[in-house]
């Protein structure tokens, strides 16, 4: 092997261990998720087996899964930046799985959290007035709504989302429609295939392909392209 | 292989290898976070794949070449000029005897590569692929993945240096 080669493989290997919180990287995966899901209200209905408990589970776990390593970045648990009043929310002792009952309370948060309507912006404006940790955006929702599930008002005002709102096609009323839809996700379909599905049915947009496909699934037919 | 499972098994490693093909612990948490929201989303095609891990590495790499937020390359960069206009008036690294100091301004000058250059380093000094396999996921020809390598050592002056070490063992010898 070369110099250069083994100069290079030392600078990299010296270096790759400066990575962030796996455990906030997947917290924010699954906001992100979230906030997909919502925009896709039409998949909504079965939302909470694209996000199951378990994966809450698996984020309350990180930290205790995820070896600890060489790591020059200390993996933070998310509910270990929680304020003390926040004492509702799951151990934050990282070598102890939190137990089943603290999952669901933890999952009922986040639920109500967002079922109220309330996204990332504002659980950024709660984590500024509350001095919580904006990095440990899981555990200020988990404290809204926990306050909200014992029937407090919060202290901002949840604002619709801009992206959902602004003539989203998928935002749809129409009931058959967003049957078609759900049909369409629930078979494993995503957007490109839909991009797919427009061209080979001669579709300006793909949404409409996604309509289509859900309709024929429904029908029981087979879709010309597999998930 | 459900998606927690992967994402709980391989999520330090991504990181890692996203941290040293953006050289930005920001940047690698963009790129990974991004390509893990849509993983997630597309699971049932990617678990059924005969390589998830290869298949989400490759959407890690592709997520790099074209992230459009080019701030953070530009203060990569500046950073990385800075590091080197400093370490070349201390007089350049054949003076550091530390491996370390060594290894930390080679990392330093990685930044002024571009991105194809440095993802072709890094696939094949740490990922350790053969040139034929980092054309493929390049999507490009094995002369074009030595020429990218060349022109990636010229930049950071590693072959005048192997050369300047070859010559000073041959005198010593």
């Amino acid at each position: 092997m070369t110099m250069h080669a083994d100069r290079l493989r030392e600078a990299f290997q010296t270096h790759e261990n400066e990575t962030p919180d796996p455990a906030l990287v997947y917290a924010r995966v699954e906001e992100l998720a979230r906030k997909r899901r919502w925009r896709r209200r039409s998949a909504q209905a079965a939302g909470g087996a694209v996000l199951s408990a378990g994966l809450i589970a698996g984020i309350a776990n990180l930290p205790a899964i995820l070896p600890a390593g060489p790591q020059t970045v200390p993996v933070a648990g998310l509910p270990a930046a929680a304020p003390p009043e926040a004492s509702a929310l799951p151990s934050a002792d990282p070598s102890a799985a939190p137990p089943l009952d603290a999952e669901k309370e933890l999952l009922d948060q986040w639920d109500a959290f967002f079922t109220a309507g309330y996204s990332y912006n504002e659980a950024v404006e709660l984590a500024k007035l509350w001095k919580m940790s904006p990095e440990n955006i899981g555990a200020v929702k988990a404290e809204a709504g926990r306050r909200l599930l014992a029937g407090e008002t919060l202290p901002v005002e949840a604002k619709p989302d801009p992206d959902v709102t602004t003539a989203d096609p998928e935002a749809t009323a129409d009931p058959e429609v967003e049957k078609r839809l759900d049909a369409y996700f629930l078979a494993g379909y995503d957007w490109e295939d839909a991009e797919k599905l427009a061209k080979l049915w001669k579709l300006d947009d793909p949404y409409e392909a996604k309509v289509e496909g859900g309709k024929r699934l429904l029908a029981g037919k087979k879709l010309p392209i597999k998930p | 292989m459900t998606f927690e499972q992967f994402a709980v098994a391989r999520l330090p490693s991504l990181l890692r290898y996203a941290v040293v093909l953006t050289g930005d612990r920001d940047l690698a948490q963009d790129v990974v976070q991004e390509v893990l929201a849509r993983a997630q989303v597309k699971w049932r095609r990617i678990s059924g794949s005969d390589s998830p891990d290869a298949y989400v590495r490759r959407m890690v790499l592709n997520e790099y070449l074209s992230w459009r937020r080019s701030w953070a390359f530009r203060n990569v960069h500046a950073a990385g000029e800075r590091l080197t206009e400093i370490e070349a008036s201390r007089g350049g690294v054949g003076d550091h005897a530390d491996g370390v100091v060594e290894a930390d301004a080679l990392w330093s000058r990685l930044a002024l590569l571009g991105r194809k250059q440095r993802a072709v380093l890094v696939l094949r000094y740490y990922e350790q692929l053969d040139d034929q396999s980092i054309a493929d996921l390049l999507n490009c020809s094995p002369a074009t993945v030595r020429s990218q390598a060349s022109k990636a050592l010229r930049t950071l002056r590693l072959e005048e240096q192997d050369q300047r070490q070859r010559i000073h063992a041959e005198e010593w010898s």
